[in-house]
């Protein structure tokens, strides 16, 4: 009986605790699934304004990250013994970068009209996303590692897809040709656009998806289910939004298969170096991934075409065909080096 | 070797065999969007007294399919600023730009630049689906007496031979042809 109530006070202050990291997440979430949408929306050309509806999630998601981060402060009992002043830090930093980058965005606005996808004001923002997220996986897997207790597959995989996001804003900035305006052509470079998405999309998949796996050892599901999260929010906020891609979707469902499949050579296969197996598998298969977007990278240095929204099925079924088995092993081996990383980081985040 | 592994390589090559092959295969599918602009204007009266205002209303459209751009480009070769040209109502769902002699202008087929020889208005619907006929209605006070000339075309895109109007008439600096109405301001 006893025994029965210190374990019904122990559930009970493992989700006072980490819930407010919880909500920090979920909040990164909206924000990124929001920004990617309101990316779909530019594409598709559709009149901007202030209260569009990719605008309110992404003002939403700030709102609950800075609820989760109030919350972090409010006292509970034993709270000191999960170290948690690293996570509380970043994301500090990280709600302090999301909340002046909505008023300096709108000072942008005012100087320079419309703004493209890569400028300084959204280098903020993409940080803030970044640091919120990042503190919030640290956050939760240091609680989950001092009290044994998980948060569940859902809300884990949740959490690693808003850092996913978060990560893809960067390398999105850095390869797609989206950011010339009226006054700044910080378009990247097509043929440096095309090699940095080619190294860096790997990466970043194989970054999130093993430390999702690395700090649920031996437990088979954290893994599929990240990658599950991604696939439904690109679904979304990039294929639904554009009626010619409405077909592609069972297609991109089939993007579930190299991530199922890494997550079951991790938890369930016994062989030596399965990380990097795992990780070529989700690196080889970036270039269906990064579906549709990643098609105005690689028309850059193909075709230097006009993209026009109902011709992206076209104009990647003209590439795929050609590059795809180099993009693949390209993909495998670039995956090596976010392996590395993940191993590394997630040895760190639990200490 | 494990098992597993022999597995995954081959669902593997399975995954890379239809997302390599048939989903480009099936997207390739996907119908061109062949689309064809037009437009109607309409204008009150033929002549005007030095300061008096005219209405200029231009009806436009497509059609063949759905379209991800219907624009009109309005050139005003006698003004020289928008000072006596205002939008009155406009049923496009895009900001209009105005290009002011010397601004570097879009000419969008092909993509390209160029400097504005005269007043230039682009007005836009992103997309415009077959069933939007937008109507613009411009209300125009001419600064000089004489010809006051009004060249209107319109492009819709993806850009196909048959993405221009009008297919004939008279040509303009862009080597395309325009509708040219006339009033005289006496």
């Amino acid at each position: 009986m006893t025994e029965q109530i210190s374990k019904t006070k122990n559930s009970f202050s493992f989700w006072k605790i980490v819930i407010p990291y919880i909500i920090l997440g979920m909040g990164v979430v909206l924000v990124t699934g929001g920004g990617s949408w309101d990316i779909s929306n530019h594409i598709l050309n559709k009149p901007e304004s202030f209260f569009a509806e990719p605008h309110l999630i992404l003002y939403s998601g700030v709102a609950i990250s800075i609820v989760g981060f109030g919350a972090l402060f409010i006292p509970i009992r034993n709270k000191n013994s999960f170290n948690l002043k690293f996570p509380k830090l970043l994301s500090g930093l990280g709600i302090f970068l999301l909340v002046i980058s909505g008023p300096l965005d709108f000072w942008w606005h005012d100087m320079y009209g419309l703004d493209g996808l890569l400028s300084p004001i959204h280098l903020v923002l993409m940080t803030g996303m970044l640091l919120t997220s990042i503190a919030s996986v640290v956050g939760i897997v240091r609680i989950e590692s001092k009290s044994k207790r998980k948060i569940g597959v859902i809300l884990q995989g949740l959490i690693f897809s808003g850092v996913w996001f978060s990560l893809t804003g960067f390398a999105h900035s850095f390869s797609l040709p989206f950011s010339k305006t009226d006054y700044f052509d910080f378009n990247p470079e097509p043929t440096f656009a095309a090699i940095f998405a080619t190294i860096v999309y790997p990466i970043v998949m194989a970054f999130i998806l093993i430390t999702s796996a690395k700090v649920s050892p031996g437990k088979f599901g954290y893994l599929s289910t990240t990658g599950a999260f991604y696939i439904l929010i690109m679904i979304l906020s990039a294929l639904l939004p554009n009626p010619v891609l409405i077909d592609a979707v069972p297609f991109y469902l089939l993007n579930l298969i190299p991530f199922v499949l890494a997550d079951v050579i991790i938890n369930k296969s016994q062989i030596k170096k399965s990380h990097f197996v795992a990780g070529a598998i989700i690196g080889s298969s970036f270039i269906f991934s990064y579906f549709p977007l990643i098609t105005y990278t690689y028309n850059e240095v193909m075709f230097h075409r006009l993209v026009w929204p109902s011709m992206i099925p076209m104009i990647y079924s003209e590439f795929i065909v050609v590059i795809f088995p180099l993009l693949v092993a390209c993909g495998a081996v670039s995956s090596i080096i976010g392996t590395v990383i993940a191993l590394r980081a997630s040895r760190r985040i639990i200490t | 070797m494990n098992r597993i592994i022999l597995a995954s390589i081959g669902i593997m090559a399975v995954y890379f065999l239809v997302m390599g092959v048939v989903f480009p295969d099936a997207l390739s599918q996907t119908e061109k969007r062949i689309t064809s602009p037009f437009f109607i204007t309409s204008q009150e009266i033929e002549s005007i007294s030095k300061g008096e205002s005219f209405d200029f209303i231009i009806d436009a459209g497509i059609t063949g399919s759905d379209s991800d751009m219907l624009i009109l480009i309005i050139g005003f070769p006698d003004a020289k600023s928008f000072d006596g040209i205002k939008i009155k109502s406009s049923e496009f769902t895009q900001s209009p730009k105005f290009f002011e002699i010397g601004d570097e202008v879009k000419t969008y087929y092909p993509s390209d630049f160029k400097i504005a020889e005269y007043p230039l208005l682009h007005i836009f619907n992103m997309p415009n689906l077959i069933d939007k006929k937008p109507i613009l209605q411009l209300e125009i006070t001419p600064e000089s007496l004489g010809e006051f000339r009004i060249f209107t075309k319109a492009k819709s895109a993806p850009f196909t031979d048959d993405s221009n109007f009008p297919k004939g008439g008279f040509v303009d600096e862009d080597n395309e042809f325009v509708e040219k109405k006339v009033i005289l301001v006496d």
